[in-house]
């Protein structure tokens, strides 16, 4: 699937162009020898679009590709580990990325996934609740998590969502005012991320943990270790719109108005065809404006 | 960021439209791990559960042959030695699963515990302070290191 390596390289275009044909191919795989039925890569192709959408501001896309995995009335071929995360990640994605965290504290979980297919609306909602005051219930879904890594089918999946149970940590940490646990789990979150190879089946990563920690440490005023953060996220996670943008907000919040504008600017051309009105979207073309 | 190279498994089952990328761990058309269906993996994971020693050394010394770099077959695999009297030999496997991988908390606990059936209470120790740091939060493996380490105290102090 060649759309992997244009998501390792952030060339999201060529990944949806890539992923609609393979989505065309299973579709006409499946009215072949299971009429009726989604065949069970497809979701796998609809997770890297939805992925590579977002990352071009097309959220309607997006909430599209959303749409039609919940639409999922019956799948053929044999289950599989892409086909569950692939299932799930986008509705995640499209919260997270879009930084809605009321709609991320409110996701639902569907039955019957694999461990950490379920990890992940279950690490949506613990941020999401973190994010709008509500620890108690970050807690709860934390101690899912847990149970989640301890239940997982192998050692890989375990660590993976242990990155989730970190970063999770993190956001609730952050809430309850405990700001130096909050920068200790997410840094751990972020290197032990980094320190773990990755599955297919997650080649786009739920959320780069460093780019979370350069938000984290953004909040609590440390502008050049959040710069710093986000430069190293870019690094790996190559040509992601809220990575721009928190690079351009921590920029400016250093007083580096340079590299904001050269941060905003690679955001503006990531997002010239974006069908959404983002808020870091406005800021960047404000900002922009405003330089000329 | 690390990446390792292929993983053992392939697209058996839809080969045809599908083909992995290289350098990645494992093909997203892997079929249901928890089945590992009907695999030696799981046969000797079964024969851990019921305490059977000697068909859970057979096994997974089989799922080793189709897979020796998955760290989760050694350390079950070490567990298994372990409780069939054969130390040497689950100490063997501890370490090649965390060679495999560093911050596998059962190896890092299973391995500690051996230490202390080897009465080397020091190196349990090391694993408990390996454990410490990949846990950074509080963890079974570590709360049952630590117990364990506690009861071999208390139990040498008394020969003391």
């Amino acid at each position: 699937m060649p759309s992997h390596i244009y998501s390792i390289l952030g060339r999201w275009e060529d990944s949806i162009r890539s992923n609609q044909n393979a989505v065309k191919a299973s579709r006409d795989y499946a009215a072949k020898n299971a009429p009726g039925t989604t065949f069970a890569q497809e979701p796998h192709a609809q997770d890297f679009m939805a992925y590579a959408y977002l990352q071009l501001g097309q959220d309607r896309e997006a909430r599209r590709v959303v749409g039609e995995l919940q639409a999922i009335p019956k799948f053929s071929g044999a289950r599989n580990y892409g086909r569950d995360t692939g299932m799930i990640a986008p509705a995640s994605r499209y919260v997270l990325e879009r930084a809605a965290w009321s709609e991320a504290a409110n996701l639902a979980v569907p039955p019957d996934l694999y461990a950490y297919a379920e990890a992940i609306p279950r690490f949506t909602r613990a941020v999401g609740a973190a994010k709008t005051g509500n620890p108690a219930m970050a807690k709860g879904e934390i101690e899912r998590l847990q149970a989640l890594s301890k239940s997982a089918e192998n050692s890989y999946w375990a660590e993976q969502i242990q990155v989730l149970v970190l970063a999770a940590s993190a956001w609730r940490a952050s809430a309850e005012g405990r700001k130096d646990d909050a920068l200790k789990l997410m840094r751990g979150a972020a290197d032990l991320e980094d320190s773990t190879e990755k599955h297919v089946a997650m080649e786009n990563r739920l959320y780069p943990m460093r780019e979370m920690l350069g938000d984290l440490l953004l909040e609590l005023g440390q502008p050049a270790a959040a710069l710093q953060a986000y430069e190293a996220s870019l690094h790996v996670a190559q040509n992601r719109l809220h990575g721009f943008y928190g690079a351009a907000k921590a920029a400016q919040a250093a007083g580096d108005r340079s590299k904001a504008r050269a941060y905003f600017e690679k955001l503006a051309a990531l997002a010239k065809n974006a069908d959404t009105d983002r808020a870091e979207l406005r800021e960047a073309k404000a900002f922009l404006l405003a330089q000329r | 960021m690390r990446r390792i190279a292929a993983g053992a498994l392939a697209a058996l089952v839809f080969g045809s439209l599908y083909v992995a990328a290289p350098g990645s761990k494992a093909d997203p058309g892997e079929q249901d791990p928890t089945s590992a269906a009907g695999s030696d993996h799981a046969a000797g994971k079964k024969a851990v559960e019921a305490k059977d020693w000697k068909s859970a050394i057979e096994r997974l010394n089989k799922a080793l042959l189709q897979d020796d770099r998955n760290p989760d077959i050694h350390n079950l695999l070490g567990y298994a030695y372990r409780n069939a009297g054969q130390l040497d030999s689950a100490f063997k496997h501890y370490r090649r699963a965390l060679e495999l991988n560093p911050r596998h908390r059962g190896a890092r606990e299973y391995l500690g515990e051996a230490y202390l059936l080897a009465n080397e209470v020091q190196k349990a120790q090391e694993q408990l302070a390996a454990l410490r740091e990949i846990c950074l939060i509080p963890c079974e493996e570590y709360e049952d290191l630590e117990k364990a380490i506690t009861a071999y105290s208390k139990r040498a102090a008394r020969f003391r």
